[in-house]
């Protein structure tokens, strides 16, 4: 049974009007960055590679906080890479960057309204040494799609299905990211027909 | 909506798809680049089609058919899509054609992951979700250089205004 479209159309608005009535993030809580915030890093994801959400973490505001430790290292990553960044690669990962703290700001609300506690940046990440432009896409890139592998592993073992409407629709922004940021580095940006991020 | 339901529903619009990329890789004005990119893309769909073919075929339902030549307007048009397939007079024509298509799926499949229960199926919807979304990106690149057009949100619904 095919969806018409106008209802197709009309689960989307009211996924849409769910989440604008979620709890407001504080305007302070917005500026998440590279340290420097009071929340304190959820200790079970400091301890494991970004990417392996662990098989016992199962309730939504953990898997959320899973999403949310990617989000602060893909933002310190961009903010990392601008100074190296030129023309269009530099206008891209400015307008990057800005989605990256709109997904943290999103995501920081739904764990707040799930009740579960706020998971802060890293107190540094490692990106080595990238001394060109190429260098910075080329982790901007790997960034990405561990950030996508995150992604597509919460998304099935969320329960609230806004949620995981919330996940997928970041995810494909992700990989939205990552093809723009391969054609910079002049590579197919279309390598498969299904997103995984490994 | 059963897990069935959203998955028949997938691979009727992937295969519509699939036809539109061939109309318009037939009829539509193309460089090679497009005509390359275009390619690409019907094959990625094909891909998709066929995964959901597979899965479909699983949960005991019947895909349905894809649409002859001289039905596509009329399947398109259930679908919801409304870009004339005898309107593809320039590239842009073309390029703005095709971001229709991947919008129309990206809402389907961001519909899909709110609604199927299968662990797996939500897994296959994202990732596929995440390859349309790069579709649309690159595509809206070849209409605009402008980074708020070539990815003009921080949260994919396929709801974009197409440049």
């Amino acid at each position: 049974m095919v969806v018409a479209p106008s209802s197709r159309r009309s689960f989307l608005r009211g996924a849409a009007a769910g989440l604008a009535t979620l709890q407001a993030v504080p305007a302070a809580a917005l500026l998440g960055g590279c340290g420097g915030d009071d929340a304190e890093p959820l200790e079970d994801f400091s301890t494991t590679p970004l990417g392996r959400i662990p098989a016992d973490v199962n309730g939504d505001a953990e898997l959320l906080g899973g999403a949310l430790a990617a989000e602060h290292r893909q933002i310190a990553a961009y903010l990392s890479g601008l100074p190296l960044l030129e023309a269009q690669a530099l206008a891209d990962a400015e307008r990057f960057l800005a989605h990256e703290r709109a997904h943290a700001a999103r995501l920081r609300g739904l764990i707040a309204g799930l009740g579960g506690p706020d998971v802060g940046p890293r107190p540094s990440y490692d990106f080595g040494l990238p001394g060109t432009a190429a260098d910075v896409l080329r982790t901007l890139h790997r960034v990405e799609q561990e950030t996508i592998a995150v992604y597509m592993q919460i998304v099935p073992r969320l329960s609230d299905p806004l949620l995981r409407a919330t996940a997928a629709s970041i995810a494909a922004v992700e990989a939205e990211h990552d093809a723009v940021v391969l054609q910079r580095l002049g590579r197919q940006p279309l390598a498969t027909a299904f997103v995984t991020g490994a | 909506m059963s897990d069935l339901d959203v998955v028949e529903g997938a691979l009727r619009l992937e295969r519509v798809v699939v036809a539109s990329y061939g109309a318009a890789l037939r009829d539509g004005p193309l460089d090679p680049a497009l005509r390359r990119l275009l390619r690409r893309l019907r094959a990625q769909e094909r891909e998709h089609a066929a995964v959901l073919e597979s899965e479909l075929d699983a949960l005991g339902g019947r895909p349905p058919g894809t649409p002859a030549p001289d039905a596509l307007g009329r399947a398109r048009a259930e679908l919801g899509l409304h870009h004339p397939l005898d309107e593809l007079v320039t590239e842009s024509d073309v390029e703005r054609f095709a971001v229709e298509l991947e919008n129309a799926q990206l809402s389907l499949y961001l519909d899909a992951v709110r609604e199927l229960a299968d662990a797996r199926l939500l897994q296959l919807a994202t990732q596929i979700m995440a390859a349309e979304g790069q579709h649309a990106a690159v595509l809206r690149g070849r209409l605009s250089e402008l980074p708020e057009v070539v990815v003009p949100s921080a949260f994919e619904t396929g709801d974009a205004a197409i440049p």
